[in-house]
């Protein structure tokens, strides 16, 4: 439908910026605006790129998953920090709907996130490897959510 | 804090000072207005006018309890009141704090009246010539603070480690405990860097002392390029000494540049007799970072449950933390290269 949610966010946040702002006295008042300013900008990316961002966090997960897997079959040290974990990366599927996927996500995530507190402290090898993964990892999704996150509209 | 209480705050201002100070009459309060200044604890300024005579200033602060990023078991209201009242005692220069009430019928929360002291808070803002001169007293300060006897000025229930090592390992502790409780989505940042500091964990601290926490500017209100006053003690702890310095480090040095930030640690150490640990200084900078992050989990966490559904815990929690985020993957992904 025409406006996009997208639209009119720009809009709100043209209100605030020409209309209300100029208006406002207390710097309270000009520091809550501009919060709301913020929230706006992030709320837009998040509306228009956060779906695409989370298919790749996806598919980012998975292969994190597989490594970690193939790891632990050549590795006896990893294999034990990871035994508890069930490192099943999940239906590989198309994702329309952003609520389920992202919930996907945070369930890889759980995952990778238990990884990262049993992995062994002394590694080599394979568990090596795939330390260096994980931390690639982190990297990228660092950079993803900061694409959403560090936004600043004016 | 409500709505309603916020526009009732004139009124019990008024009712609270003429039921504390019972030897005055009339008293008037004026010019209450909002600080824009601060990002957790909701605060106000205002002016309060009596007839008779009382030992309290007349421009006075009104700092609610509620806050965006901090639980009691961290960082209470009461914890930090109870440190001003000890340092009022000291050379460090602190707001008179007069009243702590936790008797939720006067304005629905806990809350504190402090004296407004007079000052600037803008660092960044200041001539170079003005900058060093503050952080020049500032150094010293830190060193007398540094040097108080914490056991003698009642502190110990701030949580004194029993030795050095533990020193490190209690705040770790602690914070680990708070990020698994305020965590709503699995962060392996977060997981990667707790590992991290488990494994350079300091066990050498030279004395056991009073730290603030949050320290340097930002915590600051200077007059003439001295510190009038340290403004912000809710992160309070007995520990090592290095975690102060630490986060003067981090804070300052990309404002001052490698040479004025190594001056004023030689500066530390030579006033305060503490040697310099720049092992533990490094550990307690990239613990501040996850310590940073996990406070601004408590303003995701309040605002995704409802808890405090206002943008300014929004911003703090989200956009606050970017930069220690980042900081801390560059860390561990260096430690692993």
């Amino acid at each position: 439908m025409r406006p996009t949610p997208a639209e009119i966010v720009e809009g709100l946040q043209y209100n605030l910026r020409a209309d209300l702002l100029p208006e406002l006295e207390s710097a309270w008042a000009k520091r809550i605006a501009g919060n709301m300013l913020w929230a706006l900008e992030h709320l837009k990316q998040r509306l228009t790129g956060e779906h695409a961002l989370a298919v790749e966090e996806n598919a980012d997960l998975r292969a994190v998953l597989a490594g970690a897997a193939s790891a632990r079959d050549s590795d006896a040290a990893l294999a034990e920090a990871l035994a508890a974990i069930d490192l099943a990366p999940g239906e590989a599927r198309e994702w329309p709907a952003s609520e389920a996927l992202i919930a996907e996500n945070a369930r890889l995530r759980a995952v990778v996130d238990a990884i990262v507190e049993a992995f062994p402290a002394h590694r080599k090898g394979a568990a090596e490897d795939l330390w260096r993964e994980i931390l690639g990892y982190i990297a990228r999704q660092t950079e993803r959510d900061g694409a959403l996150i560090e936004v600043n509209p004016d | 804090m409500e709505p309603d209480t916020i526009e009732r705050l004139p009124g019990i201002l008024r009712a609270y000072l003429s039921e504390r100070l019972p030897g005055v009459r009339n008293v008037a309060i004026r010019n209450v207005a909002r600080s824009p200044g601060g990002n957790s604890r909701s605060m106000w300024f205002f002016d309060a006018d009596w007839e008779g005579e009382a030992p309290v200033a007349k421009r006075l602060m009104f700092r609610a309890n509620e806050s965006t990023c901090f639980r009691d078991e961290e960082a209470s209201l009461e914890k930090e009141y109870r440190v001003f009242r000890a340092l009022q005692e000291t050379p460090v220069p602190v707001p008179a704090n007069y009243w702590y009430e936790r008797d939720p019928s006067w304005a629905g929360e806990d809350f504190v009246i402090r004296e407004r002291v007079e000052g600037d808070t803008d660092f960044r803002g200041l001539p170079a010539a003005s900058q060093r001169a503050i952080l020049g007293h500032f150094i010293e300060l830190l060193a007398i603070q540094h040097n108080l006897d914490w056991e003698a000025l009642g502190l110990g229930f701030l949580g004194a480690p029993e030795d050095g090592p533990a020193c490190a390992r209690l705040v770790v502790e602690r914070w680990e405990r708070a990020t698994k409780r305020e965590l709503l989505d699995p962060q392996p940042v977060m997981t990667a860097t707790m590992a991290w500091l488990k494994r350079n964990l300091p066990t050498e601290v030279d004395r056991i002392v009073l730290g603030q926490g949050q320290v340097g500017p930002g915590q600051l209100l200077f007059r003439d390029d001295r510190v009038a006053a340290s403004l912000d003690w809710e992160s309070a702890f007995i520990g090592d000494p290095m975690s102060d310095l630490a986060y003067l480090d981090f804070m300052v040095r990309p404002m001052i540049g490698d040479e004025a930030m190594e001056a004023l640690i030689v500066r530390y150490g030579e006033l305060s007799g503490i040697p310099i640990r720049r092992d533990n200084m490094r550990f307690y900078t990239v613990f501040q970072s996850y310590w940073a992050v996990s406070a601004c989990l408590a303003a995701v966490n309040r605002f995704a449950t409802g808890e405090m559904r206002k943008t300014q815990t929004l911003v703090l929690g989200m956009a606050a933390p970017r930069s220690f985020l980042r900081r801390m993957e560059r860390i561990v992904r260096e430690d692993a290269a």
